[in-house]
């Protein structure tokens, strides 16, 4: 979820609502921001990544407001009359390179300091989250005033064109621009796959921005600017819309005032940003059912409005206007939860369910918790250790292969999942040295296995392993264990002379229950012992719950 | 009818036999003065037979006088008044003048041995014609002199052997000075006793044996006594790890309120992760950094059912971009068990429908006192006409009130599988709010995905943090703690 950084005062400011720091944080977790820290005017909130519209003061101020004092502002933003020239060709060049691009203006912007620092982060941070790192759209901010539009959208090899890129002191040609600019090392890869650039282009020929890597020079803002052009580009059409509508609609709520540009795309043509808010015609039955509150539709009304969307009641339903900067109401649903935000979370009664089912664990769960109280009768200390284990770690033991591994480990410590328990028991010997022998554990966990035949290409068992560690351990002493839990659970089992890798060969052996192999035991082999920095002697066994509890459902 | 680790040395013997004839507790001095042994070996005896539980130590403070030089002159010489008194005796009466030329009385003990004299009634003044006689009479030995005497032989004697009048006397005539000493009390112990007696060959016996038991030789014998109090070696109990208790507590619970447990793959498909979950393929908590592909196995294989065709259909139509059936056949390790719930669901299940998980989740993540990067889930969801958003508030509520947690908080949240959804809060009187309870109800696309028919509510609790609190455990690491020695010595909570 996004963090933003905002100033108290301009947030009591913009919306008009002057309560206590306190006050506004538990307000704010109403509507889905939360308060993580304030410090004097600074205040850090996060918000969910549902309402881009409210990463920035102004969105957040218009959701106050409608919120404490029931006015939905996002209706009737000042537009101005386009002038004819203010248009966007889109020439067929950038279908392959960044297909989708939309520009509009806000004129008679009064930012300041404070409203730039939101402009910026605003950009930042819609870039970051749902403009996937500039792939999927990249906002452009210029100041209008020195643009000629119409302005051109046209991609050209990176060699034919070159313009003073953003904070330089020298023109460079694309290929420079992305090999000498942190912009273009950062982003350059997105575009150039293509070997061409998508490139915005005014009326006077001079290049305005090289989309999604830098703007030029030439455009540059500050506080000052009162005239602001914003480009947006991108590979998904609607992503690149919500992001102008709430760009230009967030500057709006600073006062300036809107206008649209004409999108020419061949034979379509599109006027943006489309400010039209979107009309939904819901049933109050409906929205009751989801939400479970009793509220009339007076109330439901009250309840949308507050949550910052608008409502009127048309033929005993509900007729919903969604402003066009509220991207997350997609259907009813949506809806639905802004009925409950409206009528406040905090204010919503529990309702508990009575009981009318019958609960039940899974057969697995009732055998592991029984083989647990089995060892622990045999006087063992459980133990719990992670799936995730190293290669390492299970090569030393000797553990089988076929392992399931991540792709990018986070640690050395952690690339895979355990084939086995002993190598984590081993481990935990390791780490308990200087503890009183004897030392006697056990888990009860689940290991993984790479499979062909699943969907999933692997395989799960539920094991129990157990270690005996003391300066004296033999074979003896965990097979007399084994014997007892296998035989206080009813199972018919054999045993038989084996090879267990990591097993002193002729001191271990192999379990077996209806032919198939279910477990094996032994004495641990010294170069394993003290390749985990064990020096005393230790007796293990291992065997399959899952096999256990199948061949034990095979019987009845 | 052995002593093995009881066996005694002939010194040792020497000086049980001493503290036992005399019946009662010496210092190493008095028994170093009665067995003729040296003081250094009486103490290196008393320290082994303290060992062996077979004498009892006990360190007393005792005050004591001690002649200071006048005293012991006094004690040696006799008091000035006694020696006047034996001069006079022999001399008869004398002149008051000439007593200072009177032998065996220094000039400046003249005035204190006639004042003491006559302060005793040992003598008196008379007067004969004009002159001063001093004459003196009977006097037997005075208690004060005894105890002179006495001391004259040892340095020091115990405050309390002397009369307190005779004290009064010795502290006013400044003869004794009085000092505390610590003193080191040896006494024999019921164990040392029947020691004694082995060792002068009595039948003794140590360890009672089925044999002894059986023969009847016991009732001739001698069972000696333990030293019962002493510590003995430590013994640790099978016991169960604290966190595998919790989570079966957790399972008790929503078996009691009516779920059934289920379990899935901890290897699984994107497209039971993500994709039937309403989360588009170019969604952030898909990339590399935030869930952990699989580098073996790598694909898997999509169920053959419509589903598929149902997941890619609400994908384009919503959010408008090709879907792939090969990223939705990406293996991963699941990031969350509401991939289970999807496959629960998947298989139709007749509503009502009430199913929990609890089990494992992995997601790539720093990992510090509060993150790891594999953690346990408890993932619930209850599905029937007429389940709503005040119903799962009631379930939320009703499981962290069972848990323990007596205040409970809503927000609104977001999830992108659950709408409206809600993110809940416990109340912990030391550590405030606790953000733990991520819940909704599932999106029509994800249900209509699904083909159920019926509203879903469904959560997912970070059960980790919530067992760190009610456990009493500040780092996570040690939630799974891998310390033989907590785990052995960790008290229970009752």
């Amino acid at each position: 979820m996004p963090t933003v950084n905002i100033k108290l005062s301009d947030l009591l400011k913009l919306s008009g609502c002057y309560v206590s720091a306190a006050e506004l944080a538990e307000v704010l977790e109403q509507v889905k921001v939360e308060v993580k820290s304030v410090s004097g005017d600074d205040v850090v909130v996060e918000i969910t990544s549902d309402r881009p519209d409210m990463f920035s003061v102004e969105g957040i101020a218009r959701q106050l407001r409608a919120f404490m004092k029931l006015q939905s502002g996002g209706f009737g933003y000042t537009t101005v009359r386009s002038p004819p020239e203010f248009k966007v060709l889109v020439d067929s060049s950038v279908k392959k390179v960044r297909p989708y691009v939309m520009c509009g203006a806000v004129v008679g912007c009064n930012l300041g300091d404070e409203g730039f620092r939101q402009l910026i982060q605003l950009q930042e941070v819609l870039h970051k989250t749902h403009g996937r790192n500039r792939r999927k759209f990249a906002i452009g901010i210029h100041n209008l005033d020195v643009v000629k539009p119409p302005i051109n959208y046209v991609a050209k090899p990176f060699r034919d064109f070159s313009f003073k890129p953003l904070d330089s002191e020298e023109e460079m040609t694309g290929e420079e621009i992305l090999e000498r600019t942190s912009k273009g090392v950062e982003y350059g890869w997105i575009i150039k796959g293509s070997g061409l650039a998508p490139l915005l282009i005014d009326d006077k020929g001079d290049v305005l921005s090289m989309p999604p890597i830098i703007n030029a020079d030439l455009t540059k803002v500050g506080p000052d600017t009162t005239n602001i052009l914003i480009d947006v580009t991108g590979t998904n059409l609607k992503a690149v819309e919500e992001a102008l509508v709430i760009l230009a609609t967030s500057l709006a709520e600073r006062g300036g005032k809107i206008v649209q540009f004409v999108v020419i795309d061949g034979d379509d043509s599109r006027l943006v940003p489309n400010l039209t808010p979107q009309r939904m015609r819901v049933r109050l039955k409906s929205l009751i059912e989801v939400t479970g509150l009793d509220v009339s539709m007076d109330d439901a009304i009250k309840c949308l409005r507050k949550a910052g969307l608008d409502a009127y009641e048309v033929n005993d339903e509900l007729e919903v206007i969604i402003p066009p900067y509220r991207v997350d109401i997609i259907e009813e649903v949506d809806v639905a939860e802004e009925l409950a935000i409206g009528y406040g979370y905090a204010n919503i009664k529990p309702l508990i369910p009575p009981v009318t089912t019958r609960g039940g664990e899974l057969e697995m769960t009732v055998f592991s918790k029984l083989c647990r109280d089995l060892m622990v009768g045999f006087g063992y200390q459980e133990v719990i250790s992670y799936m995730f284990t190293s290669d390492k770690q299970l090569d030393i033991a000797l553990a089988p292969k076929g392992r399931v591994k991540v792709l990018k480990p986070v640690s050395s410590d952690y690339t895979c999942l355990r084939t086995s328990l002993i190598p984590p028991l081993l481990s935990f010997l390791s780490e308990n040295t200087h503890v009183e022998y004897p030392q006697r554990i056990f888990e009860v966990g689940d290991i993984a296995l790479l499979d062909e035949k699943p969907e999933v290409k692997s395989v799960f068992e539920r094991r129990m392993a157990a270690l005996y560690a003391d300066h004296r351990v033999s074979y003896e002493d965990i097979q007399a264990v084994l014997y007892s839990f296998l035989r206080v659970l009813g199972v018919n089992f054999t045993a038989k002379p084996g090879l267990v890798e990591l097993m002193i060969k002729g001191r271990c052996g192999i379990i077996e229950v209806n032919g198939v192999q279910v477990g094996y035991l032994g004495e641990v082999r010294p170069d394993v012992l003290l390749s985990f920095g064990l020096q005393i002697p230790v007796a293990a066994f291992e065997v399959s719950l899952t096999k256990l509890l199948e061949a034990k459902g095979r019987k009845h | 009818m052995k002593t093995t680790s009881l066996e005694l040395s002939e010194g040792e013997v020497k000086v049980l036999r001493c503290l036992k004839e005399a019946g009662k507790s010496l210092d190493v001095e008095e028994i170093s003065r009665l067995t003729g042994l040296t003081l250094s070996s009486v103490m290196s005896y008393v320290e082994s037979l303290h060992l062996k539980g077979m004498v009892s130590l006990k360190v007393v403070e005792e005050d004591y006088v001690e002649l200071t030089d006048e005293g012991k002159r006094y004690a040696f010489e006799g008091l000035p008044e006694r020696r006047l008194l034996n001069a006079l005796r022999v001399t008869g009466r004398r002149a008051l003048r000439d007593v200072k030329s009177i032998e065996g009385l220094r000039e400046e003990e003249v005035a204190l041995a006639l004042g003491w004299l006559r302060r005793k009634n040992w003598g008196r003044i008379v007067e004969v014609n004009g002159e001063r006689f001093i004459e003196v009479f009977e006097a037997p030995k005075s208690e004060l002199e005894e105890y002179l005497e006495r001391m004259a032989r040892t340095p020091r004697a115990e405050m309390k052997t002397i009369p307190k009048a005779v004290l009064e006397e010795m502290k006013a005539r400044r003869l004794v000075n009085i000092v505390s000493i610590k003193r080191r009390s040896v006494s024999i112990t019921d164990l040392g006793l029947s020691a004694l007696e082995e060792a002068a060959g009595l039948k003794v016996i140590s360890v009672l044996t089925s044999d002894i038991i059986k023969s009847g030789k016991w009732r001739t014998a001698y069972l000696r006594p333990y030293n019962v109090t002493a510590e003995p070696p430590k013994v640790y109990p099978g016991r169960r790890h604290f966190y595998s208790v919790f989570l079966e507590k957790v399972k008790r619970i929503l078996v009691e309120m009516g779920f059934i447990e289920a379990e899935g793959p901890y290897v699984e498909l994107e497209f039971w992760n993500f994709d039937v979950l309403f989360q588009a393929q170019d969604h952030p908590a898909r990339e590399i950094h935030d869930c952990f592909l699989l580098l073996n196995p790598s694909r898997g294989e999509l169920p053959s059912s419509d589903i598929v065709e149902r997941v890619k259909e609400v994908h384009e139509r919503v959010w408008g971009y090709k879907w792939s059936r090969d990223q939705a056949s990406r293996l991963i390790l699941r990031s969350h068990t509401t991939a289970v719930s999807a496959r629960f669901l998947a298989k139709r299940p007749k509503p009502p429908v009430k199913m929990f998980c609890v089990s494992k989740v992995f997601r790539p993540d720093v990992i510090d006192a509060t993150h790891f990067i594999e953690f346990t889930q408890v993932e619930g969801i209850y599905g029937e006409p007429g389940v709503n958003l005040r119903t799962l508030l009631g379930i939320l509520q009703d499981f962290a009130q069972r848990l323990g947690f007596k205040e409970v908080r809503f927000r609104p949240s977001y999830f992108p599988f659950t709408e409206p959804s809600v993110e809940g809060s416990v109340y912990h009187p030391q550590l405030g709010w606790i953000e733990c309870l991520g819940a909704g109800m599932f999106r029509p696309e994800v249900l209509k995905s699904l083909g159920i028919d019926y509203p879903v509510a469904a959560w997912g609790i970070g059960i980790d943090r919530l067992a760190m609190v009610l456990l009493g455990i500040s780092d996570i690491r040690n939630l799974c703690s891998r310390d033989l020695k907590f785990l052995r010595e960790r008290v229970e909570v009752i």
